[in-house]
């Protein structure tokens, strides 16, 4: 059962991989302007150099040729290198991804911190001023503009307090806005899911006989509510946690901060089509991995919901 | 209802009112620059300041609310159309395409969305009618996936098989009978979405690839001002607010909305 379960489920993730393989070389092979005339500027590239060229990135086969020449390359490792400055693609993602990493983990650690902790006080008294405050609250959280929030946040702690750096990536101080920034726009969703998780337990049995046994609402919130909750908190932390990994783009932007998302903005502002192609592929494919992982600790936690889905 | 909704719907037709109405509301023009009063604070004639070509930042966010509306209309008119004939046709018929299919749109949702409409605006090249577009298609997928939630629970009705023995064809199945029952919870996604729609194309113009000047996109507005927060943070402070207050209030308008569906669709949206 469990292991036709994890079958299923990854029977689902191959052709999806070749799905977004397909669609995102569609896309970039859509672009306007071609990589060798970007590379040369204002200047005509001569015509030896560009069929050089054109060979050497292999832009002169059919299209369907270079479609599996391409997956191919992705399976062995070789992503091809950056048409500007020559680095490996996979070195270049590899090194962006950590700090795409650092930050998502802070900030989705700080998110949940609050949302959750504000969550607990609203189930505490359902329907109160309190909780109601709180679902406002939460709603504005996703409701920022996240540049915007970004902005102001920089406007207060570097250029009026001078605190902290307004970009970059330099020692943890650089850390604290960008993290701040996209804790703020997150907090919200993990706040609501999660009173609703919880609210959803708080009326069964198990909690009712709990309370009738005399023990303080704390304690059963705690000990009973939150810890049923808790998977499918889990389950929205880890899918935020698939969409942070590339969906920071403008966080980054605004903070100047070197992770995957601005590479890729960098790349296609540049039509440096390795970069874009290796940047795309691989954040969809942590989204795509890290949804399996949490569909598959889904099920492991709650058996109920190893049911093929329709 | 509670005075927090009735806040919200204030602000949504007010944005409506504004739109309409801006030649007669707005003090002052909203290309027209005027390069001896740029970037000066809140005064009593300028009542949030001018921005860096020394235009009007109060008349340039009323006037901003026509962008606003036409983004809003056409990207969800353009994400409810290709999403739900995705959602409704693959659901309704089933098997091997409805398979293909859902594997192409949980390919797209596995996707940040923000990459796909940079991916398209990218291929498009920059403008407000090209963003609709990148968002359109962007969102698509959730309409897909909501129609085909619905329609998979709704073909089974006591009504559907009626007409199907009646002898209705599947297209006037789908359009005429199925489609007016699921319209509540899909009126409610697009709110959501007129939401996200708003700060995708601020989000896109604040990179640049969005609205061009003079339109006054209130995006394209903080692109613009970011560069001088230093000496004039009222020019980006208040399209920002204009924007989260927009958003928040098509948010609550929309959890609303939910709060009030046939609770058979509840589960099925998110």
């Amino acid at each position: 059962m469990v292991l036709s379960y994890i079958a299923y489920r990854v029977s689902l993730y191959i052709p999806t991989l070749f799905i977004i393989l397909f669609i995102t070389f569609l896309l970039v092979r859509l672009l306007p302007g071609d990589p060798i005339t970007v590379m040369y500027g204002e200047l005509e590239p001569p015509p030896e150099a560009r069929m050089a060229l054109e060979e050497k990135l292999g832009l002169d086969e059919p299209f369907i040729v270079q479609f599996i020449l391409y997956t191919y390359r992705i399976f062995t490792g070789d992503w091809g290198k950056s048409i500007h400055t020559g680095e490996p693609v996979v070195e270049l993602v590899i090194r962006r991804f950590t700090a795409t990493l650092e930050l998502t983990v802070v900030s989705l650690a700080l998110a949940s911190a609050v949302g959750v902790t504000l969550a607990y006080i609203a189930v505490l008294r359902p329907h109160s001023l309190a909780d109601r405050v709180i679902g406002v609250l939460s709603i504005a959280s996703y409701s920022m503009p996240v540049f915007w929030w970004g902005l102001i946040l920089i406007f207060m702690f570097s250029v009026n307090l001078k605190l902290l750096p307004p970009g970059g990536r330099e020692g943890l101080e650089s850390l604290v806005l960008p993290s701040l920034t996209l804790a703020t726009i997150n907090f919200g969703l993990i706040s609501r899911v999660s009173r609703a998780a919880m609210l959803e337990v708080y009326s069964q049995d198990f909690v009712v006989a709990a309370r009738a046994r005399g023990l303080s609402e704390r304690r059963v919130v705690i000990g009973y509510v939150m810890r049923n909750a808790t998977v499918a908190i889990v389950t929205l932390v880890g899918l935020r946690f698939g969409i942070l990994m590339g969906g920071a783009v403008i966080t980054e932007t605004v903070f100047a901060y070197p992770g995957v998302g601005r590479m890729i903005v960098e790349g296609i502002l540049a039509r440096d089509y390795p970069v874009v192609f290796g940047g795309i592929v691989f954040v969809a494919i942590i989204v795509m991995t890290v949804n399996l992982i949490v569909d598959l600790l889904y099920s492991a936690l709650d058996p109920r919901a190893r049911v093929t889905r329709v | 209802m509670s005075l927090v909704t009735y806040t919200a719907i204030t602000v949504i037709l007010g944005i409506l009112v504004l739109a309409v109405l801006a030649d007669y509301i707005a003090p002052y023009s909203y290309s027209e620059p005027d390069l001896w009063k740029r970037l000066e604070p809140p005064s009593r004639e300028h009542i949030l300041g001018t921005d860096h070509l020394g235009r009007d930042i109060l008349s340039r966010v009323i006037y901003g609310t026509r962008p606003l509306l036409y983004v809003i209309i056409v990207s969800v008119v353009i994400a409810i159309t290709i999403g739900s004939l995705i959602g409704l046709l693959s659901g309704y018929f089933g098997g091997k395409a409805d398979l293909l299919l859902s594997r192409i749109i949980d390919a797209l949702m596995s996707f940040p969305a923000v990459l796909i409409a940079l991916a398209i605006v990218a291929v498009l090249g920059p403008g407000l009618e090209k963003v609709v577009i990148a968002i359109g298609v962007a969102e698509a997928s959730v309409f897909a996936r909501l129609s085909r939630g619905l329609i998979i629970v709704e073909k089974e009705q006591l009504y559907v098989l009626a007409s199907k023995a009646a002898g209705a064809g599947s297209f006037r199945i789908i359009f005429r009978h199925i489609l007016p029952n699921i319209a509540g919870p899909l009126i409610v996604q697009a709110t959501f979405t007129a939401a996200s729609a708003i700060l995708w194309e601020a989000a896109l113009s604040f990179l640049g690839l969005g609205a061009q000047p003079p339109t006054p996109s209130w995006g394209l507005m903080l692109y613009e001002a970011k560069d001088y927060m230093r000496t004039a943070p009222h020019a980006m402070i208040f399209p920002g607010l204009a924007i989260f207050a927009t958003v928040l209030s098509f948010n609550i308008v929309g959890e609303a909305l939910r709060d009030r569906m046939d609770p058979r669709f509840r589960k099925i949206m998110r």
